[in-house]
């Protein structure tokens, strides 16, 4: 069962991304509010998977992304952004994202991008 | 300057409200510019950004309770008696938080501004007054079937467009 961890600093998001995984039998294994606590519960965890907000207080999802690349190139980061002009895209992939989600996002949504990450390998 | 710029944050309203809660915009006022404060309909939610030659600006949502309810209902697929609780006001912020971010990358996009978004912040409250101090807003009335939306912009700063 792939283990996942949710980075987002919205109670909505947190809700709506659980019930879909749960749901289709992946196992939530943290959640965190911001990019620090997102570090932290990525070294209790080990998640295989991580969905990451852009925009959060204390620590934002870029320089999170940065953070958890040194120390790990397996996992899988998706990027979870209401904004995608070319210089956030940019920025994101500099820091070791492998794909984005645009918001809004929607249950189906949400499956694809974990069945197309499978696919990059 | 503020026409552009209105016409693109009312398209996104339009079309995230549509996509993340099935409602749609009925009727909507013409833009009409505001330099004092104003009368909450219930639930506002306020998202500031920021970006080249010093621009500056905020987005407000502001949401009859009514219409809050269907859209928490809609975005959870469950029923929320009360606004004020947590989870209901975090999906109004939400919605302010994707509204502002497809407008802005629009506007990045074609016309190169570079803004970047802040947290949102959303309240909830009767007789509430929304004080646009320092800040001349315009504003549209958006009728849905469900009540009202304001929606407001304010921009200050640099060439904006």
């Amino acid at each position: 069962m792939k283990k996942i961890l949710i980075v987002d600093d919205s109670l909505m998001i947190h809700t709506m991304l659980k019930k879909t995984l749960e749901n289709q039998g992946y196992k939530v294994c943290g959640e965190a509010k911001n990019g620090k606590e997102g570090i932290e519960l990525f070294e209790s965890c080990g998640p295989d998977i991580i969905f990451m907000d852009i925009t959060m207080p204390v620590m934002d999802g870029i320089e999170a992304t940065k953070i958890i690349r040194e120390k790990n190139k397996e996992v899988k980061i998706i990027m979870l952004t209401a904004m995608g002009d070319d210089e956030i895209c940019c920025k994101s992939i500099g820091a070791g994202v492998d794909l984005f989600l645009k918001k809004p996002f929607n249950a189906q949504k949400i499956l694809n991008a974990i069945l197309e990450i499978d696919k990059v390998g | 300057m503020y026409k552009k710029l209105m016409d693109v944050f009312v398209n996104s309203t339009e079309s995230i409200l549509k996509e993340m809660a099935d409602i749609d915009i009925i009727k909507k006022s013409a833009p009409f510019t505001i330099e004092e404060d104003f009368n909450s309909f219930g639930v506002s939610s306020t998202i500031t950004f920021a970006g080249n030659n010093s621009t500056k600006g905020r987005f407000i949502i502001d949401i009859s309770e009514s219409l809050a309810l269907e859209i928490v209902k809609n975005i959870l697929s469950q029923n929320v008696d009360n606004i004020k609780e947590r989870l209901a006001l975090s999906c109004i912020s939400e919605m302010n938080n994707t509204i502002a971010g497809d407008a802005n990358t629009y506007i990045n996009n074609n016309f190169n501004l570079g803004l970047r978004l802040a947290p949102p912040i959303v309240f909830a409250g009767k007789n509430i007054k929304v004080a646009n101090a320092k800040l001349e807003s315009v504003n549209v009335v958006c009728e849905t079937s469900f009540g009202n939306m304001n929606v407001n912009i304010g921009f200050t700063g640099g060439e904006v467009i």
